[in-house]
């Protein structure tokens, strides 16, 4: 099982390549992503750094999931996150998709998108800052240039687990 | 005529309701339930034509109370219609026929409370309806087809979409698809102190969050009646503007976008960039500022704001006739808008609309002159006039208002750069938070934001939570109602404009 979490010499050469186009798709999901609008302008130009948004998750590398997900949208999430190709980045972006945020009391907000899907980096704020966006991008290229961002693959190793919490939730039985 | 006349008026045409004049324009009504529906033709016949929105309140053991609140665009008057239901029998007539957008706030308290409105058929179906007609159609074009569109589809823009059937590129009928962003702000509120909802209810619009502080902060302010000072007023009036312009740079963004023109969207975001750089100098926070709090404003602006923001200002005048070349004078925005996704006025005072839609379409009116709030007495308000309906006259009546907020913001800094802080009051007194109480009542005011008319209602039972805090949603009437009459017959490449062109933001009504 360890050997499937390390990267190989040769997948290092290639995360290498990976970092130098980093495709996001945002997902949207509340207002964890206001500030993902103001990360893309022309005055922080993420594009220079090859970091550029696609509509499309199964083109895309990353996955910035913002924002209060309700029992309704997450399906929404994990059909985007299993469209994407591997190797496959998230990024969970605000309070609530960390544990529910300021809605926690609302009992069809998830408390956690990372019992659903891996995550890598997490980023916290109310909305989060453009400038912590930008930074967590970088320090998600830095991880995949060391070949240590790999919870992709626990998705896989663990995928009973997910699934099952995902069906809890359909059926009613989340806390 | 004025509010106690009008009351008079009432009561000579219909005996059962108990109507008495309350303060500023507003007339309040109490109705037997069973014949409230003769009431609200009776009050539609008088120019109560624009029916604001239906709120719901839960009474303990007695029952529910429905409120419709009902303003008069000639008279200028705001009327107030209340039914009690008790609980063991919660059903009353549907009022869809006499405002076509009444059915969907119907539909949203018969999801919450249970309340059945007898003569609403969207009540009774719940899932998108039936089958075509089979004999509508031809052999030689193609099957109907259902499908989704939306809620996570890039150019929509916005969390929600519709279930839409279409036939070749044809839609043939949409039914809206909501649900995906329920955060249930107005039922956590209830289990919240009333300082503590401030930061709730600004979640409720991430692009024009001020306008919902400030709602709740005057609704507040006149429940425990404080007055607050003119520089908390003109300070509020200045913030009001300031998100309305920031605003109004986002809408222009999605309509370019959604055009094809998509070099708009980074270059006007690095414009609103900097007046979130402001918005980030004044209240230290840059989308959800938190700043305006019930009994006044939180600290005093910055020193030399007044003359950095009157920079900024030239640099976004200036910067216009960038996105006239981009968007307003480009002739593929005016062959792709002319004619498509026309409302007339009498359509978009039946359905609600409010704002820039309906001040496109002929129709002049705006809350910021009918009911000023905050200091907007003291200012010019310049309404720019424009007509058509169509979603070019809409796009023309955006880029006139948002030359005439920078000319507003202008007169407001001219005289509020004169004020000096230390001599006015920032914030009155309030009782220790913690153990804040606010008199047995509940009132609806009504706001102007970018999008359109934002109401509440708020009401209080002498406790330390709300009974019950509801809001009006400026994009609401166009997105859910006008919708699923308006979509079937356009083109599906046509629909995110359409959601463009009516300036639709989903966060406000998916509360």
């Amino acid at each position: 099982m360890k050997n499937l979490l390390i990267d190989t010499t040769f997948k290092r050469v290639l995360n290498f390549l990976r970092t130098r186009s980093m495709w996001i798709y945002n997902g949207v999901f509340g207002c964890g992503c206001a500030e993902m609008m103001n990360a893309l302008n022309n005055v922080y130009a993420l594009e220079r750094y090859g970091i550029k948004t696609v509509f499309d998750p199964a083109k895309a590398d990353i996955m910035i999931a913002g924002g209060a997900i309700s029992i309704k949208a997450l399906p929404l999430l994990i059909d985007a996150y299993e469209s994407m190709a591997e190797p496959r980045w998230v990024i969970s972006a605000g309070a609530c998709a960390i544990n529910g945020g300021i809605f926690t009391a609302n009992g069809c907000i998830i408390s956690s998108i990372a019992d659903f899907i891996p995550v890598d980096i997490t980023i916290d704020g109310c909305p989060p800052s453009f400038d912590v966006i930008i930074e967590a991008l970088f320090k998600l290229s830095q991880l995949i240039e060391k070949g240590e961002a790999v919870a992709y693959k626990r998705y896989i190793l663990d995928n009973d687990w997910y699934k099952t919490n995902l069906s809890r939730v359909l059926e009613g039985d989340y806390e | 005529m004025n509010n106690v006349a009008m009351a008079d008026r009432i009561s000579t045409l219909w005996s059962e309701a108990k109507i008495k004049p309350i303060y500023d324009n507003q007339i309040e009504i109490i109705n037997p339930p069973a014949s409230i529906e003769g009431l609200l033709i009776i009050l539609r016949s008088l120019g109560f034509s624009h029916l604001s929105s239906i709120y719901c309140r839960e009474l303990p053991h007695q029952g529910f109370v429905i409120i419709f609140s009902l303003w008069c665009y000639s008279l200028n008057l705001h009327s107030i219609v209340k039914a009690n239901i008790p609980k063991d029998k919660p059903d009353i007539s549907s009022s869809s026929a006499i405002w076509k957008t009444a059915s969907i706030y119907e539909f949203d308290i018969w999801k919450e409370f249970g309340i059945i409105f007898t003569g609403n058929t969207d009540i009774t179906r719940l899932a998108f309806s039936g089958e075509l007609n089979r004999d509508e159609t031809c052999d030689y074009l193609p099957e109907p087809q259902l499908f989704i569109f939306g809620a996570q589809y890039g150019s929509l823009l916005s969390n929600f979409g519709y279930k839409i059937r279409t036939q070749g590129h044809t839609v043939i009928s949409a039914e809206p698809e909501r649900g995906y962003l329920a955060r249930g702000i107005e039922r956590i509120a209830g289990d919240t102190r009333w300082i503590a909802v401030t930061p709730l209810v600004s979640r409720i619009c991430p692009p024009d969050s001020l306008h919902y502080e400030v709602l709740y902060s005057l609704a507040i302010e006149r429940l425990c009646h404080i007055e607050v000072g003119e520089y908390v007023s003109i300070a509020r009036t200045l913030l009001l503007e300031i998100s309305r312009l920031s605003s109004f740079m986002a809408m222009i963004a999605a309509l370019g976008y959604s055009l094809g023109l998509e070099e708009i969207m980074p270059r006007i975001l690095s414009e609103r960039e900097k007046i979130s750089d402001f918005l980030e100098w004044i209240s230290g926070a840059r989308i959800f500022h938190n700043f305006s709090i019930p009994g006044g404003i939180r600290r005093e602006f910055p020193m030399f704001f007044s003359e950095e923001f009157s920079r900024l200002l030239n640099e976004i005048e200036y910067n216009i006739m960038e996105w006239d070349g981009i968007i307003f004078e480009n002739p593929t925005a005016h062959t792709r808008l002319k004619g498509f996704a026309v409302v007339n006025s009498e359509e978009a005072v039946n359905f609600g609309l409010s704002g820039i839609n309906l001040r496109a379409t002929g129709f002049a009116s705006d809350i910021r002159i009918e009911t000023p709030y905050c200091a907007y007495d003291m200012f010019d308000i310049e309404i720019p006039s424009n007509s058509g309906g169509n979603a070019l006259s809409r796009a023309f009546q955006l880029r006139m208002e948002y030359e005439a907020t920078i000319g507003l913001i202008r007169n407001i800094i001219k005289k509020f750069a004169r004020m000096k802080p230390e001599n006015y009051n920032l914030r009155e007194t309030l009782p220790n938070p913690l153990k804040f109480q606010i008199p047995e009542s509940d009132l609806i005011l009504r706001v102007e934001s970018a999008f359109g008319e934002c109401g509440i209602y708020v009401a209080s039972n002498g406790g330390e939570t709300p009974v019950r805090l509801s809001f009006r949603s400026p994009s609401l009437p166009a997105a859910l109602s006008l919708a699923k009459e308006k979509l079937p017959g356009i083109n599906i490449e046509d629909l995110p404009l359409w959601c463009a062109s009516f300036f639709i933001c989903a966060a406000d009504f998916e509360k």
